[in-house]
């Protein structure tokens, strides 16, 4: 999740042009808007933005935010915007190559009262649109923001494409280069590059002296960086998601406004040869059934609730009114308006991207009340719980294994070829579940069984004292299916496989295979087959089907694990087992 | 008044009852009643002590020993004594002719001159000159001698009551030449009550240690006495077998959801992007299916879906669908959805449940591990469990959602929840739960109500209420662990020595 930083003067020089008396620790509660204030300190605030509230990465937008929210002051859901008479006019080629083109100027910002504050404002501005890049933009796929020193602009502007040889100077840099070397060569054409993968005509907004403002996504020119003295500002914002890049305009306008600056409007002749007035400060105006809302909540409100609540969360509520009578006689959706619902209508600030549907209201208008005031409602429908159909079995299994003395222990399921395959010698690569970005060779692929687990346990135990009792009882992946596998190991002097026969045959008789008169029989394994010395490892086959294998452990397999102690043990499959046993009380 | 004796008192009073009036002491006690160990009869004597049997003396005795110097004296002859003869024998008694004989060593010449001075041995011209009365020097080193071998005699040393005083005070000045040692010496004597005590009663009993078959079989142990242990000593501790409290905490979470009402869910690991995040309206472009955060999978690479599924989660991630939403905008691969991965969340298994059972009321649960790309440290681990449970029904809201969740948790042992506003792709309203744990409120979830992005295509129309938590965070702080990686690297040790939750 995004985190802004900033500092409470920035903050406060904001807020007092709206006449707000400022409260470092009243900004604790912002986190109920959709944030998460992490540090609050006497001089900075670190604030955690929620992935959806694009609408608050910045000082200035989130200052807007809590004025109705913290404040009490009434919302503004819409920016003021004059015309600025500027026009770009978007050439046809732009189609396929990077269709979407906003702008806007801003003029008299007030960004600060000596270098240092300047300074500060430059870098709240970049950090603003870099995080507006990630949130809104996805990494400047859907929109991607230029932000120019309008005094060194000559209007009107064109966006045109050009081929990879045309040449101009990019930011921070002396000399020309060509758009084939900045997307070669230059920092950002590296990283971005893909965004202009496979075109062969690549956008340029210029001005009338055909200087370059922008070659979007990629960079800005040189000569329109922003710097200390620049107060008037143009910003165009591109892509290929309409929403995205209007927002994001609109949040840097807001933003810039929140310091004193006049916003004003460029008119766009796009590459559809339609002419559009850009930003669009108007709110968005949205319905909502009574229906759903008071479904969801489970309270009714009234117009004063809904008012305020609407009102805390930047919007205004413009009242109720009846469904038309052409609406459905039965809701299948929750968007559906059906005869008889009132229809709650609300404007909301045109930047909040996150509106998507009549339910996003709901949870603004359940924010604005507060979750806790809601009341308390308990489900109805009457339902017996069950457990999985496994659980008796494995948890018989496990009370077995207690009273065996094991302890139970738990590992991952990350593990990789050598443990699983090589280290034990069970030959079923194939039927292993593999990853494709491992980050270590450790962690290369899921288990198929649990006993390499253990013998890596009890390898990391060897500074512990003997004997050491474990067993696992847990998933493991065959054939990318989740399969419920037991293992135990038992390190210790004494015992060997007689210990461990007589163990499994204690489980056996537990698990009430004598009691049907099930029959089991062990079954020598071949040589080199399974982490087992030769003749004393065996395959456990109950009514002639494979449940497992059971042995001691060939000194040569303990070595891969780094042990030099006596150890047995057993690999069970127990789904398999579950369908051949009977359940004693059934 | 019967008295209760128990063997060695026993033996003791009667040898006590056969010479009263008499001090005994410790030696003299086990002497007669035939036990090794001194630890006995102190022990019976302080019970007969305690039964007003016997009275009890403890005195403090000086032994004395020879030490370095003294048994070198004893053996080789007292420095003085030697230097005596050596005057009374030698023409040339000069300073200069003792230096050079090998009489005494050099670095005792200057004590041995200091010791026949004070016998009245004078020094006069660098000569040593006897006084007139040597016989007297004599007696007096013979009589020395006399004392170091009487000293000698004894191996545990001699009372100090038993020795010249006069000797003692001379060589307790002299370096070495003895040593001593404090020791408490106890003598009981029997008392007319104890002397009263009839033979009888002072009949022996069998005392039984460990109990055998063998002897439970015979009749001996009826009049036996059964040996009484300390039983403040600690034993040794046995191996036991244990659950592991994470599985413990498992099973206790379980317990809670069946109680409420909750019929457990299980679901694979491997899964597809597309049910683990398209049908949960994740956008394909969202960080969190990046490869730096979701292990997607070589093998199998990609796993079939079924087309008009995909088409659905197509229109809906483009621009809602029909279900009145915008949509996310953008793009929407199918192949992309088709891909294999590690589930992320256990919320697959939940909506993969819907899917199948889109308009049957439910309250399901679930608890498995999920993955994340993440690099192993103390507080992150590649995989983790999470727990996950849903209701769906008609009329399902928030207030019955926060109303079960509270309950969830009081169940759980945190009755103070309070919940706040959060944010997830694929819940609307969206809310954080924290509990007052020890005084302090703490994160333990996540819950809404699913989108209707996520579950209209799916055909369901009642409202679906989730939450979910992950259980790692909370083993950690019940076991009050700083490092994860115990939980599933464990030392064996450490496990031991976790009570059993």
């Amino acid at each position: 999740m995004p985190t802004i930083r900033f500092n409470h003067s920035d903050l406060n020089k904001i807020q007092s042009r709206f006449g707000i008396k400022y409260s470092k620790n009243l900004l604790n509660e912002i986190g109920d808007i959709g944030c998460s204030v992490e540090e609050n300190n006497e001089n900075e605030i670190e604030i955690e933005i929620f992935p959806d509230r694009a609408d608050l990465l910045s000082p200035g937008t989130l200052a807007h935010a809590s004025r109705p929210f913290l404040h009490n002051q009434d919302a503004v859901p819409n920016l003021e915007i004059e015309s600025s008479g500027i026009s770009l006019d978007v050439d046809e080629s732009l189609k396929d190559v990077r269709p979407v083109i906003y702008a806007a100027v801003v003029r008299n910002v007030n960004t600060g009262e000596n270098e240092e504050e300047i300074n500060e404002f430059i870098q709240t501005i970049m950090d603003h649109q870099e995080k507006l890049h990630f949130s809104l933009g996805k990494r400047r796929s859907k929109a991607s923001i230029g932000v120019h020193d309008f005094a060194e602009l000559k209007p009107n502007f064109k966006v045109i494409t050009t081929n990879e040889d045309f040449e101009f100077i990019p930011l921070a840099m002396d000399n020309t280069l060509s758009v084939k070397k900045i997307l070669s060569e230059h920092p950002k054409g590296v990283d971005y590059a893909h965004l202009l993968e496979g075109m062969n005509r690549f956008p340029m907004i210029i001005d009338q002296n055909n200087s370059v403002l922008s070659f979007p996504p990629i960079i800005n020119g040189n000569h329109t960086t922003v710097k200390n003295s620049t107060k008037d500002f143009f910003i165009d914002v591109t892509g290929w998601d309409p929403r995205a890049c209007e927002c994001s305009l609109l949040l840097v306008c807001l933003e810039l406004a929140s310091r004193g600056g006049k916003i004003e409007s460029v008119e766009i002749n796009d590459c559809n040869n339609q002419k559009i007035i850009t930003p669009n400060g108007k709110p968005i105006k949205h319905e909502l059934t009574n229906r759903l809302l008071e479904s969801m909540l489970g309270k009714k409100f009234t117009e004063e609730e809904l008012t305020k609540a609407i009102n805390r969360m930047g919007g205004k509520f413009l009242g109720i009114k009846d469904a038309p009578e052409s609406s459905l006689e039965i809701a299948n959706k929750m968007s559906d308006v059906i005869i008889g619902d009132k229809i709650i209508e609300i404007e909301m600030p045109r930047w909040r991207f996150d509106i998507l549907h009549p339910i996003d209201l709901v949870e603004e208008i359940a924010i604005g009340h507060g979750y806790e005031s809601l009341g308390t409602d308990v489900p109805k429908t009457p339902l017996a719980g069950s457990a999985l159909n496994s659980s008796n079995f494995t948890r018989r299994f496990t009370t077995c294994l207690q009273g065996l003395g094991l302890q139970q222990i738990t590992s991952l399921t990350l593990s990789n070829e050598n443990d699983q395959f090589n280290n034990v010698r069970w030959n079923e690569k194939e039927i292993a579940t593999t990853l494709a970005n491992p980050i270590t060779v450790d962690h290369t692929l899921l288990r198929t069984n649990l006993l390499p687990g253990l013998l890596r346990l009890l390898s990391a135990n060897k500074h512990n004292e003997l004997p050491q009792r474990v067993y696992e009882l847990g998933q493991v992946v065959r054939n990318h299916s989740n399969k419920t596998h037991a293992s135990w190991l038992i390190a210790s002097p004494t015992g060997g496989f007689a210990e461990g026969r007589g163990m499994l045959q204690a489980i056996m008789r537990d698990m009430a295979l004598d009691k049907f008169n099930i029959n089991y029989e062990l079954k020598e394994t071949s040589e080199g087959h399974g982490p087992w010395l030769k003749g004393r490892g065996a395959e456990i086959y109950v009514s002639n089907i494979k449940v497992g294998e059971i042995g001691e452990i060939d000194p040569h397999v303990s070595k891969n694990f780094d042990l030099n102690v006596p150890i047995h043990g057993v690999e069970l499959y127990l789904d398999t087992l579950m369908e051949l046993v009977q359940d004693p009380v059934h | 008044m019967a008295v209760e004796l128990n063997n060695p008192e026993k033996r003791m009073l009667k040898i006590m009852q056969s010479e009263n009036d008499r001090d005994w002491t410790v030696s003299e006690l086990c002497d007669k009643t035939k036990f090794d160990d001194q630890a006995i009869i102190v022990g019976a004597g302080q019970g007969l002590v305690e039964k007003e049997l016997a009275t009890g003396t403890e005195n403090e005795k000086t032994f004395w020993k020879l030490g370095k110097e003294g048994v070198k004296a004893n053996s080789n002859g007292l420095l003085e004594m030697n230097l005596w003869e050596w005057v009374l024998s030698s023409e040339d008694t000069s300073m200069k002719s003792l230096q050079s004989s090998n009489i005494v060593e050099k670095h005792e010449v200057g004590i041995g001159v200091g010791l026949l001075k004070s016998l009245g041995v004078t020094l006069e011209g660098g000569c040593f000159i006897p006084p007139e009365n040597k016989e007297n020097i004599t007696s007096i080193l013979l009589e020395r001698k006399g004392f170091l071998e009487f000293i000698n005699s004894s191996e545990q040393g001699v009372l100090e009551s038993e020795l010249n005083n006069d000797m003692l005070n001379h060589f307790k000045n002299r370096k070495n030449l003895l040593t001593y040692t404090d020791e408490i010496t106890r003598t009981w004597k029997i008392t007319k009550k104890g002397l009263n005590i009839s033979p009888k009663t002072l009949e022996e009993k069998m005392m039984i240690a460990e109990i055998t078959p063998e002897l439970l079989q015979g009749d001996s142990w009826k009049n036996a006495e059964f040996k009484p242990y300390d039983v403040s000593l600690e034993s040794n501790t046995p191996l036991s077998g244990k659950p592991h409290p994470m599985q413990s905490l498992i099973e206790r979470i379980r317990s809670i959801f069946l109680e409420m009402g909750f019929t457990e869910i299980d679901g694979d690991y491997v899964q597809t992007a597309g049910w683990n995040m398209d049908a949960l309206f994740i956008p394909q472009d969202h960080p969190a299916r990046e490869m730096q955060d979701t292990f997607y999978l070589s093998n199998p690479e990609s796993i079939p879906i079924d087309d008009e599924i995909l088409t659905q989660w197509k229109s809906i991630h483009e621009h809602g669908g029909d279900t009145g939403s915008l949509g996310w905008g953008g793009g929407f691969s199918k192949d992309i959805a088709q891909k294999g991965l590690l589930r992320t969340h256990t919320t697959v298994n939940t909506v993969k449940y819907i899917s199948e059972n889109p308009n049957k009321p439910c309250r399901v649960f679930g608890i498995g591990r999920v993955f994340r790309n993440e690099s192993i440290d103390r507080t992150h681990l590649p995989e983790f469990h999470q727990i996950e449970g849903i209701i769906m029904e008609p009329g399902a809201n928030l207030p019955m959602l926060v109303t079960t969740l509270k309950t969830f948790y009081e169940k759980m042992g945190y009755p103070e929840v309070r919940v706040r506003p959060a944010y997830f792709p694929y819940t609307e309203p969206s809310l954080e739960i924290e509990v007052k744990w020890r005084g302090q409120w703490l994160e333990l979830g996540g819950a809404g109500i699913f989108r209707p992005e996520v579950t209209e295509p799916l055909g369901c129309s009642s409202p679906v209420l989730a939450w979910g938590m992950g259980l790692e965070r909370l083993a950690m702080l019940v076991l009050g662990l700083d490092d994860i990686r115990q939980l599933y690297i464990s030392d064996l040790e450490w496990l031991k020595s976790q009570p059993v939750l």
